[in-house]
């Protein structure tokens, strides 16, 4: 805990687990690697599927990105654990995408499967649940067609809520470029759905 | 506890203790048994009341129940809907007028005629509170009287809404890494694969067109170098082609290229020699000049009356750097002095610098592409 201590001293408790769970990984304890792995690789998943159209894809991104984590404990300086696995993932999430494109495959092939179906109530009506299976497939697609770089500063901007700044950081570009990639985006986006924007304004 | 009121009842003393003090002692009773202070010396006593301990007990029993009381199961789930957030944000919906033009008579269910002219971009960036107070107030402007921008403005809100709510599927796997894994991640034995895999890695892309450019190059140079039809420096009239054969052959090249040449054209050379415009050009230029163009006819003619005289050994072909050699060559040679000699004296033999630099792009470009499949084919595996 030295090394992290000498840079970073946090109060925030799950910080300050996350640190100490890093430092035990980096003296080679692989079952506090896991724990990290178990605290954070459903979350991660969640981010790295929305960028990734393929959900083995995705999982191949995260498993590489924990990897890679794993490889450079060293190079971790301290900070948010959270974030450093994020970034890991962004960018293991872009490099499989850009993997994708030399080896095209069907984007979001498991539209129809269940498990991508909106969470509903047992209450819910079955229109309700209709229309919310309905949004989330054209969504999904509209999601998939638009450019890789437009997607991942959406996921990152709308979903996970980092602003420009970072999502420039993370992603290697310019504060300019990220703006022009989200506002197109969501053009992009509603210009796909343009016929359907129905199902979203309730 | 029924007992318990009959003892305070019989407790003459009870009725003055702080009953809201004892309730503390539930929260912290070791304070009590510090007895710090005067108000803990005032619980301390209240302990000794019968009383006041069945109550401290009692409150205690109280508090494990209510702590332990089984929570009812949610009647439902209490996420937003988009409807719900369109409904609940100010700014989405059909928008009010927020600017004195947008109220002057628009009608709001028709886009304004000059919706065209309005940027959607800005739209969009309108959502994130990002624009400057001039574009701000435009976009404003645009959403009081253009119904068709603020209907584009809620479409962008109730995507970003939906796009957070996307389901997520579920995790398909474990990541937690085995020992082998860690082991292969960290190990000194992988370190070359990883170095290798930096080809083949998608952030490594430009090699690809790199290595395609620089094959393609070294082809052409050695084409260029090998090919006589297509030779860079030859000169016009008659002598041209020996004159690029001369000058640009390699050593594998001369023997093909020369011998008929040197058959051939003896005739033509000699009679150049003799006096023919190669031959006064060639004596014209002076030694060691570094036009090639000009010097090669007659260093062409050196040459041809060298391999015609001696026969000379193939592969003797001069390279491209020996022309101005070979000028010198054409001019003693017109003068007199004795070609082969003066052949025999020149570096030759070697290949030109051209194709040395073309063979080295070319291998070099191969071997790209090649550590480019083979990354490939790792990362597959």
């Amino acid at each position: 805990m030295e090394g992290l201590r000498s840079t970073t001293v946090s109060d925030d408790p799950v910080q300050r687990r996350d640190l100490i769970l890093i430092e035990q990984a980096r003296d080679g304890d692989l079952g506090a690697f896991n724990d990290l792995v178990l605290l954070y690789q459903d979350q991660l998943f969640a981010l790295v599927v929305r960028m990734v159209p393929d959900r083995d894809q995705a999982a191949d991104a995260v498993q590489e990105a924990f990897f890679s984590a794993y490889r450079n404990l060293k190079s971790f300086r301290g900070g948010s654990v959270k974030s450093w696995l994020n970034r890991i993932c962004v960018n293991a999430a872009m490099d499989i995408q850009r993997a994708r494109k030399r080896r095209p495959v069907q984007p979001y092939p498991e539209l129809d499967d269940e498990s991508w179906q909106p969470p509903t109530g047992p209450e819910a009506d079955p229109e309700r649940k209709a229309v919310l299976a309905e949004r989330t497939r054209a969504l999904s697609a509209a999601l998939a067609s638009i450019t890789d770089d437009q997607r991942v500063a959406i996921v990152l901007f709308d979903v996970q809520g980092y602003d420009y700044a970072e999502i420039a950081d993370m992603t290697g570009v310019s504060l300019g470029t990220v703006k022009s990639r989200i506002h197109r985006g969501r053009l992009a986006l509603r210009d796909l759905l343009e016929g359907r924007m129905e199902l979203f304004r309730g | 506890m029924a007992d318990r009121a009959a003892a305070h009842v019989d407790h003459a003393g009870h009725a003055d203790h702080d009953l809201d003090a004892l309730a503390g002692f539930v929260d912290d009773p070791a304070a009590v048994t510090a007895a710090n202070d005067a108000s803990d010396v005032i619980r301390a006593q209240a302990l000794d009341c019968p009383e006041c301990a069945a109550l401290v007990a009692d409150l205690r029993v109280l508090a494990s129940a209510t702590a332990a009381l089984a929570v009812p199961a949610r009647t439902r789930d209490f996420r937003l809907s988009p409807e719900d957030a369109a409904r609940l944000t100010p700014t989405s919906g059909a928008a009010e007028p927020v600017a004195v033009a947008g109220r002057l008579g628009f009608d709001m269910t028709t886009p304004a005629p000059d919706h065209a002219t309005h940027d959607p971009l800005l739209i969009a960036a309108h959502m994130d509170s990002t624009l400057d107070a001039r574009d701000t107030e435009r976009v404003q402007d645009w959403l009081a009287a253009c119904s068709a921008c603020a209907t584009l403005r809620s479409d962008f809100e109730a995507l970003a809404i939906a796009t957070r709510m996307l389901p997520t599927p579920p995790r398909p796997r474990d990541f937690r890494l085995t020992a082998s894994d860690a082991e292969r991640a960290r190990g000194r034995g992988w370190a070359w694969r990883r170095a290798l895999a930096a080809f083949g890695s998608p952030r490594a892309s430009f090699t690809r067109p790199l290595a395609v450019g620089l094959t393609t190059m070294g082809l052409a140079g050695l084409l260029i170098a090998n090919v006589p039809s297509v030779a860079l420096f030859g000169s016009s009239a008659g002598a041209a082609p020996s004159a690029s054969q001369t000058e640009m052959s390699t050593d594998v090249a001369a023997p093909a290229l020369l011998a008929p040449a040197a058959s051939a054209a003896a005739a033509p050379g000699a009679a150049g020699a003799a006096g023919s415009p190669a031959a006064i050009q060639g004596t014209a230029a002076s030694p060691g000049t570094d036009i090639a163009g000009e010097a090669a006819p007659g260093a062409s003619a050196a040459s041809r009356d060298a391999y015609a005289n001696s026969g000379a050994s193939p592969g003797s072909g001069s390279t491209g750097s020996e022309s101005a050699g070979g000028a010198s060559t054409g001019g003693d040679s017109a003068k007199g002095t004795a070609p082969d000699e003066t052949l025999a004296s020149e570096p030759v033999g070697g290949p030109s610098f051209l194709v040395l630099v073309s063979a080295a792009l070319l291998l070099t470009g191969l071997a790209l592409a090649f550590l480019r499949w083979w990354a490939g084919r790792l990362s597959d595996g």
